[in-house]
This record gives structure tokens, C-alpha cells and sequence, in this order.
């Protein structure tokens, strides 16, 4: 059996002399997942996920990389396998034009000629930015430097994806844009990693969810299962979806026949016509 | 997210007027400047911990000064070293120009601490006086209010461009950048690192001047203060007592 793309073994970790911002976290990634990683401010979402490419080294613990400890390698060397797209799309942007930006990372591991040309324009092509190859990408709007800063990860062609807060700042249409361009790679077998606080885009791209509570994993199981429930993210600090409330709320008022994990409007809506149909009514 | 150095607290060191606080940065500036015995920069440096502690510093503080400062401590006293020592009479090691002796070593031992309590006296003046405080001193002063909130401002960023910083380099790294050991190898290698911080500089102080004119700064000619500075019999007994030891102890001892 192949090892996990990251093995996470009983992981401690604080910041200087603070508290421990990780308390024995203990989890697998494994290739072509896509995990939500979901918590309120402070959780510890980031500094674990840092941890994935060895941003951060264990203060106890372990974190295995394709079976390597993370802190036998430099971050830079774990460019091949894994990416991550921080939340703010400027600390990584300094090239003279979208192009270069791009090529930055593919470049330094060594790509280059047709390879190189075919990694960067699939990553612009997949952003629609191929008419702002040549422009310098600082004085884009904040939108397409965020565009830009995922086709830079996009092209390093990692084999897993950490995104950390991608769609702070977006709109939801762009949001949504966003993380469809994600959903491409990910069905060409790209595990992803999403911090979020959107759990809505949660629950529509993850197939599982990690819930983080003051540095321990909460739960870590099928995101249908974890986003459902309510009182689950309530004691983690986070407010349930409106289709769970309304659901529960119309189950607590008779209508017999709704599904416990309903998560997404359209489910809701087509469970909300099938159970109103089949003869549960409202106040029965 | 330390946004900047100021340490809130009721303490001691933290009620003295900023005047107060400046003239008692200046003393130590001078100080530092003036002795010559390494036992004396240490006993400095000494009270520069002790002052902050006592004031309900945390360690943790002065800890994370430390740590920027130690790697520029340990290259003085080596440079220091190997490259004072020329033409004195006694010397431990000699090659060509570059000689190792007691002068030598007791000249970059005084001249690293030197640099150590300078540190800690502008620290000093940060953790315990909030931005408004900086601001009003200075302008108490003379200085003008643009002038001195510019000041103020700049020093309190210096944390928040180092805490971007740091992202910045964890960015980048994971893109694969590796820093190499070579030194001019290493600094073409933080131009990935060093543009996207001076961009994010830039951005911030243009977003800060926008939040600060729409909020009407520079609007009227006249500035209501509510902050009211008022010295004290303390703030006076602090600058007076702080001006006789420095200048007894420099006097004296002929530091």
C-alpha cells in the first residue's frame, strides 16, 4: 500500500514560549482528497497546514511527507510535491509581468522550454488570463492578483493543493470561478486542502471536513457528515449552514420526510418539493 | 498579531511623561555612546533589562528582541576581534593584518553591547509608550503633529513589515525558493522576498493616508489634543536623577 501524500503523527506545536497552538493532532492526506479544513480564528487551522511542506517544524510529533520527516528536507524542496497559496495573494507576487510570475516556481524546479511554456499558459488559460500575460501583475485589481497567485501555484503541478483562504475578498460569483478552476485539477487527481470559513464551498467542493477547536481536530470524517452537524459547529465556534437550520426547523415543526444532511440550497429544495409531495406537510 | 511594540500596562515606567521617557532615551543614547569599559556597557544593558521588567515588561519581549539582535552581536565580536587588534603591543594570534589580543576582544565585547543597549533603549521607549503618547511628546516638542505622527507611525510598523516579512518568505519558499549560503548569491536570491514586501509597503502607506484623510486629517488648521501631557514631580526627579548618575558615573570612573 502506497504511504500517505502527508502523514500528521501526534503533532505539537507552539509559537515561541505561548500556549500550544496544536495539541496531538493526528491525520492523513492522501493523494487526490479534497479535505476542508474548518474552524473559528485561532483554531489552528493555518499552523497546521503549514506544517504539510514543513512551513512550521514540530515542536513534538511528527509530520511525514510520501513517508520523509518534513524536517529533513529545506521548504523550497517540497515545491515538487506540494503548493500553497497563501491568503494574501501579494506576498508572493514581485515578477514584471504575469507570465514570469507564473513561470517563477516551475523555473526553479528546473522546467523549462516546451514544458515550461505548456505548464504556464495551462495555468493562464485556466484563469482566463492569457491577455494579461505581458501586463506587470501588482497593478492588476485585487480580483486577478488573486488569479494570478493561484496560477502560480497551479503551475508548480503539485500533488497536493493547500489553499489558505482563497476566496477572502471575492465576491461569490468569483468565489465560485475560483474554486471550480481548482475542481478542474482536482478530478486530474490533484489532492486539495482548503481552509475555509465559507462552508457553503465547503460542503459543495469537500469530500471531507476537518473540524479544528483550540489546536485538537473536533472531527474528521465525510464532509456531508461534519457540516451537518449543527451542534457539532456550534461548540466549535462556527454557525451552521441557513438549508441546516431551516431544515431542522421544519422537521421540529412536522414536516415529515427531510433528510438530516441537507447542506446545499438546490438539495434542500428538491427534498423540500419530494417531502411536501409524498404528503408531509408543514404543522401535521 | 503584534501590530506593534507597545506593552499595556500600569506600571511605573509606562505613567512617566513621554517627554520624560525621550530624555531618558537620550541619557541612555549617551551613555552608550560615551563608556569605554566593557563592564560598565554590560552593567547598562543590565538596567536596560531590568528597567522593562520592572515595568511589567513580559521576558517573552525581551526575549524576542534578543533574537534579531544576537546574530549582529556574535558578527561584531568576531569581526571585532580579528580586526581591532591591529598594532597593539600584546596579541594572542597573529596573521599578517588580522591579529586577535585582549584589546582587541575587549573593544568588540564593549562595542556589541554597545549596539545591544541601544537596541534596548529605543525598545524600551516603544513597550512602554502607546503611538498617541510618541505622538503628543514629540509634538509637545515642537515638532510638527505630521512630522511626529509619521514618526511615531513608521516605528510602530517596523513589527508589522516584519511579521509580513515572514509570510512573504514562507510564501516563496514554498514555491520553491531556497536561500542560498553564499552571501551575494543570497541577496539576488531575497529579491522574490524584498519586492513584494516594498509593494505591500507602498499599498499600506497609500491605503493610511486615504484612511486618514477620510477621516479628515489635516482638515482643520487647528488640532484639539484629548490627551493633556503634564509632568510630574517624578518625571523630574527620573530626568534629574538619570542626568547625575550619568554624569557622576562618567566623571568618576572616567569611563
Amino acid at each position: 500500500m502506497t504511504p500517505p501524500l502527508v502523514s500528521v503523527q501526534e503533532l505539537w506545536f507552539r509559537y515561541d514560549d505561548g500556549p500550544p497552538a496544536l495539541r496531538g493532532v493526528s491525520l492523513e492526506i492522501r493523494r487526490g482528497e479534497w479535505v476542508a479544513v474548518l474552524g473559528c480564528n485561532g483554531s489552528g487551522k493555518s499552523t497546521l497546514v503549514k506544517h504539510f511542506n514543513g512551513l512550521l517544524k514540530p515542536w513534538r510529533g511528527r509530520v511525514l511527507v510520501e513517508g520523509v520527516d518534513t524536517r529533513r528536507r529545506q521548504v523550497g524542496e517540497w515545491a515538487r510535491l506540494i503548493a500553497y497559496l497563501p491568503q494574501h495573494p501579494d506576498r508572493i507576487i514581485f515578477s514584471a509581468s504575469v507570465w514570469e510570475e507564473v513561470a517563477f516556481a516551475p523555473r526553479l524546479q528546473g522546467v523549462s522550454g516546451a514544458e515550461l511554456e505548456r505548464r504556464v499558459n495551462a495555468a493562464l488559460e485556466a484563469l482566463g488570463l492569457r491577455d494579461a500575460a505581458d501586463v506587470p501583475p501588482a497593478a492588476l485589481g485585487y480580483g486577478l492578483r488573486r488569479k494570478v497567485a493561484l496560477a502560480a501555484v497551479l503551475a508548480q503541478e503539485p500533488a497536493l493543493l493547500i489553499l489558505d483562504e482563497p476566496t477572502n475578498g471575492l465576491d461569490a460569483g468569483s468565489a465560485r470561478d475560483f474554486l471550480e478552476v481548482v475542481a478542474q485539477r482536482h478530478r486530474q487527481g490533484t489532492a486539495v486542502v482548503l481552509i475555509t470559513h465559507d462552508l457553503e464551498l465547503a460542503a459543495q467542493y469537500a469530500g471531507r471536513a476537518v473540524l479544528m477547536q483550540a489546536g485538537e481536530i473536533a472531527a474528521d470524517g465525510p464532509a456531508r457528515a461534519v457540516l451537518g452537524d449543527a451542534a457539532l459547529l456550534r461548540k466549535a465556534g462556527l454557525e451552521p449552514l441557513p438549508v441546516t437550520h431551516t431544515a431542522h426547523a421544519l422537521r421540529e415543526a412536522g414536516l415529515a420526510g427531510l433528510p438530516a444532511d441537507l447542506l446545499l440550497p438546490e438539495e434542500f429544495a428538491e427534498a423540500y418539493v419530494r417531502a411536501a409531495a409524498g404528503g408531509g406537510e408543514v404543522g401535521q | 498579531m503584534m501590530l506593534d511594540l507597545y506593552v499595556r500596562a500600569d506600571a511605573w515606567y509606562h505613567r512617566f511623561d513621554p517627554r520624560t521617557k525621550f530624555g531618558l532615551t537620550l541619557l541612555f543614547v549617551v551613555a552608550a555612546a560615551l563608556i569605554r569599559n566593557p563592564l560598565a556597557m554590560f552593567a547598562l544593558l543590565a538596567l536596560l533589562h531590568i528597567l522593562p521588567l520592572s515595568s511589567r515588561v513580559p521576558p517573552a519581549r525581551l526575549l524576542a528582541a534578543w533574537r534579531p539582535l544576537w546574530p549582529i552581536t556574535l558578527v561584531i565580536l568576531v569581526l571585532g576581534s580579528f580586526t581591532w587588534g591591529a598594532g597593539a603591543a600584546s596579541v594572542w594570534w597573529r596573521w599578517g593584518q588580522v591579529s586577535v589580543g585582549p584589546a582587541s576582544v575587549l573593544q568588540a565585547v564593549t562595542m556589541a553591547l554597545r549596539v545591544d543597549a541601544l537596541a534596548f533603549a529605543f525598545s524600551l521607549l516603544l513597550w512602554t509608550t502607546e503611538q498617541g503618547e510618541l505622538v503628543a511628546g514629540l509634538t509637545r516638542l515642537g515638532l510638527p503633529h505630521s512630522a511626529s505622527l509619521t514618526l511615531a507611525m513608521s516605528m510602530q510598523f517596523v513589527p508589522t513589515f516584519g511579521r509580513i516579512f515572514g509570510e512573504i518568505m514562507e510564501a516563496q519558499e514554498s514555491r520553491g525558493l531556497v536561500i542560498p549560503r553564499n552571501p551575494l548569491r543570497a541577496a539576488r536570491a531575497y529579491l522574490p522576498v524584498l519586492i513584494p514586501l516594498i509593494i505591500t509597503a507602498l499599498r499600506t502607506v497609500d491605503h493610511l493616508a486615504m484612511a486618514l484623510a477620510a477621516r479628515g486629517y489635516g482638515a482643520a488648521s487647528r488640532r484639539t489634543s484629548r490627551r493633556q501631557l503634564r509632568m510630574r514631580r517624578a518625571d523630574a526627579l527620573a530626568l534629574a536623577g538619570g542626568t547625575v548618575v550619568l554624569l557622576v558615573v562618567l566623571l568618576a570612573r572616567g569611563l
